[in-house]
């Protein structure tokens, strides 16, 4: 018989109190969520509150082992920096892999008070479109492009469907023809996501879909209006409903942005969204405060922010989960689930023009603006430029490095802030990780569709 | 001097009018200068059409349409197509070639093929893009729509519009003084079916308009000596166009003629056909100063209101190209 194993608590391992009693555990290496009763809690808060403690089963092996499967505690000895650190090389080095985010047009037929677009470009040009194909081939060419990810973006991209049309049709017939992996999305606000324009989508490989609510008719019309003027909301939801009463394979997700103005209402439109898609797996919500994200009416929107705003997101998704509608969220917690795509040397924003960006906020930030598609599908990329997006990281962030959040966001959350003001860009669902385990928590031991008080 | 029709492309990058003598002229707007190419047209052109991909027109004369493709290497002409007997609207519908006569819509293929019978004569013929289906307004109120079968709707309130004009952005035509009123209708045909959704204060007298790519404008051409105008869809207001590089004064001449780029720029064309632009702002959010509303829209206008449109959208644009950081993008993933 060998030595007994010796044990450590792991570095990314945090413990919160829960409010009606017990405990919550959380590992960002292993993105794990687990509750441990009282008395249990004092026990496990005894093994793992002093991090430089040394754990040997001898006392406790039950608890012990269980705590060491699930990544609370690591051998002694491990190097956990090293598996953070190849956990983002492994991201940031891959090759096999190319995400597009594609703006099919930068025009909307929206005007949200909050949009911080400008909707300058038309329909993407022939010549892009052409480029898009070119780089999609010489990404399977020269690099054994293995897997490709493409998100319609806009303005409304389904504004441009025929642009969405043409190009869909080569990836899909790419993808068949070679093997590779293709999974597409959409951005949309849903007002153009007819029946048939939603089934002609899904035959495309289009099946993922982020769709925005902002509250019930007279909340969301408030907010976002036709270009214009005029509502948008029952167009939406009669949209919404002929996708869940029909069998189409898709997934959505429903967000709704909240701020002061919006937020007490939300439950009513939570409500009305669980008569549509409760218990429906292609459906989950996902709850987003308003910031001020840079458009013409930031001086006069009223938006959320910190503890209050993250609060009141929870109890949002606690609403949702009692009506039996999924939360989108719970995806953050885990490795690499909070790294933006714009950290990505992989991820590209093509605009209409052929201008090549990293993130899809900083539309017009000259430092967004890292090259250019050819016609020829080559990328002209400025490499200073690029490394701004995608080697701005814990690699050179000491602060990131000691954190116990690091696996999961890489301390690549936003490079945008890194850029632009020189901080740190921390996730809100670290800052508030707290609260956010307690409701993750809540979830798993409440049955869906059980009411919320 | 007779308006000028510019029409440009399905990129919306490349131009092309008729110039003096009936000289079908081809210009791409991403020149610097554009250089104007002449092309070869029809016996008697009188209009130039977007054709159904990047680079080609129809040009429309006597009873013939002649296609053009622009490239790199200058302006080619394809062989004249006879129009039917009565041709009125002719346009491109993806690879084929539509026209309206007073009592249907055809569409060419190697022969003209009729698709839907018309209840009246047609006001605006369009392709949508996204749809790809043809759209007729005719003059007793009625939408026809044309994919792979016809549909039709009609309202009494839509007959006999002054002009009307198709926006992609919205799927909408804009209907001017229909019935012979004072006002201007965005009529929704997406989805479908149609209906009015909104009034817009563009006053009386309007006899043309073009759809900015983005949406965002319309130029509105009066009858009389009313300069043309730039109505903001979004802000609701109208405002004086900006003078274009290259143009003497103001671009609102309606002998000019005007056109959105894919890239938002005003162009024109002078008497003596240089092209000029003027970049326009991208997202006028004017929020009805001073009282609110079409009215206050237009009594600001009328009442000779002169917005410093380049000063105003400076400030704008500046604030739409810097994202501030607290609250952060990151914290809510942008504004979707």
């Amino acid at each position: 018989m060998g030595a007994p194993k010796v044990y450590r608590p792991s570095r990314f391992t945090v413990m919160t109190p829960h409010s009606a009693g017990g405990s919550v555990l959380y590992n960002s290496m292993r993105g794990s969520v687990f509750y441990v009763r009282e008395p249990v809690a004092g026990r496990v808060h005894d093994l793992l509150h002093n991090r430089n403690a040394r754990i040997t089963a001898d006392a406790d092996a039950d608890l012990v082992t269980g705590l060491a499967e699930r990544g609370f505690l690591v051998e002694d000895g491990h190097d956990e920096d090293a598996d953070a650190r190849e956990l983002r090389d492994g991201r940031v080095s891959r090759t096999d892999r190319l995400e597009l985010i594609l703006m099919p047009t930068e025009a909307c037929n929206f005007r949200c008070t909050y949009c911080y677009e400008d909707f300058s470009l038309g329909r993407m040009l022939s010549g892009v479109r052409e480029g898009v194909r070119r780089l999609v081939r010489h990404r399977r060419e020269r690099h054994d492009l293995r897997s490709l990810s493409i998100s319609w973006f806009g303005g409304e991209p389904l504004v441009a469907f025929d642009v969405i049309e043409e190009l869909s049709e080569f990836f899909t017939e790419f993808a068949a023809e070679t093997g590779i992996d293709y999974q597409a999305g959409m951005t949309t606000n849903g007002y153009l996501l007819t029946e048939d324009v939603a089934a002609r989508c899904v035959e495309l490989g289009v099946r993922q879909f982020q769709i925005t609510l902002d509250g019930p008719k007279h909340a969301h019309d408030g907010s976002r209006p036709l270009m214009g003027g005029g509502s948008t909301f029952d167009d939406i939801m009669t949209n919404i409903r002929a996708m869940a009463a029909g069998d189409l394979d898709f997934r959505a997700l429903l967000r709704t942005n909240f701020s002061p103005a919006n937020v007490g209402s939300v439950p009513e439109l939570v409500a009305e969204l669980g008569d549509i898609a409760a218990r429906d797996e292609r459906f989950a919500v996902i709850f987003r405060p308003v910031g001020r994200w840079g458009g013409p009416q930031d001086e006069d929107i009223e938006a959320c922010s910190g503890r209050e705003a993250e609060l009141a997101k929870l109890d949002l998704n606690m609403q949702a989960h009692g009506h039996a509608l999924a939360g989108g969220d719970l995806r953050t917690l885990r490795p690499g689930g909070s790294v933006c795509y714009a950290a990505n040397p992989w991820s590209f924003l093509i605009r209409p023009n052929g201008v090549i960006g990293k993130c899809t906020v900083a539309l017009r930030d000259a430092k967004n603006m890292v090259g250019r598609l050819t016609p020829e599908g080559e990328l002209k990329l400025n490499d200073d430029l690029m490394r701004l997006w995608t080697d701005n990281d814990d690699a050179h962030d000491e602060g990131c490095r000691s954190c116990f959040f690091r696996p999961s966001c890489q301390g690549a959350h936003c490079p945008l802030i890194r850029i632009q003001d020189g901080v740190r860009p921390c996730p809100p669902q670290k800052v508030w990780i707290g609260p956010n385990l307690q409701t993750y928590t809540d979830l798993q031991r409440t049955p869906a569709g059980a009411s919320h008080g | 001097m007779a308006e000028r029709r510019l029409t440009l492309d399905t990129d919306a990058r490349v131009m092309a009018w008729i110039g003096p003598g009936g000289v079908p002229k081809v210009a791409d707007l991403d020149e610097t200068p554009p250089r104007v190419h002449e092309a070869d047209g029809p016996e008697g052109a009188r209009s130039v059409v977007p054709g159904g991909t990047a680079g080609e027109f129809l040009v429309v004369g006597d009873g013939t349409v002649v296609p053009l493709r622009w490239t790199a290497g200058g302006v080619g002409s394809g062989d004249a197509i006879p129009l039917p007997d009565g041709a009125r609207e002719v346009g491109a519908a993806g690879g084929l070639i539509a026209a309206c006569t007073g009592d249907a819509l055809l569409t060419y293929d190697g022969r003209w093929r009729e698709r839907a019978a018309l209840p009246a004569e047609p006001v605006c013929m369009a392709w949508q893009h996204r749809r790809r289906s043809l759209l007729v307004l005719t003059r007793d109120g009625s939408f026809t729509r044309f994919a792979d079968e016809a549909q039709a709707a009609r309202d009494d309130a839509w007959a006999d519009p002054a002009t009307a004009v198709y926006d992609e952005v919205l799927g909408a035509l804009w209907l001017a003084h229909p019935g012979g009123d004072a006002r201007t209708l965005m009529v929704r045909v997406e989805p479908w079916p149609p209906r009015t959704i909104y009034q817009a204060g563009l006053g009386a007298g309007v006899r043309g308009l073009t759809v900015a790519q983005n949406g965002e404008w319309l130029a509105v051409r009066y009858g009389g000596d009313r300069p043309i105008e730039l109505y903001n869809v979004s802000g609701r207001r109208l405002f004086r166009p900006p003078p274009t590089a290259g143009s003497a004064g103001n671009s609102g001449n309606a002998a000019s003629g005007v056109a959105f780029t894919y890239d938002n720029r005003l162009v024109t064309v002078t008497e003596d056909d240089r092209v000029s632009f003027a970049r326009l702002p991208a997202r006028v959010d004017v929020r009805t100063a001073p009282a609110g509303g079409e009215a206050a829209a237009n009594e600001f206008f009328e009442h000779g209101g002169d917005l410093d449109i380049e000063t105003f959208w400076e400030g704008q644009m500046y604030k739409a190209s810097k994202p501030r950081r607290r609250p952060s993008p990151a914290a809510a993933g942008g504004s979707r």
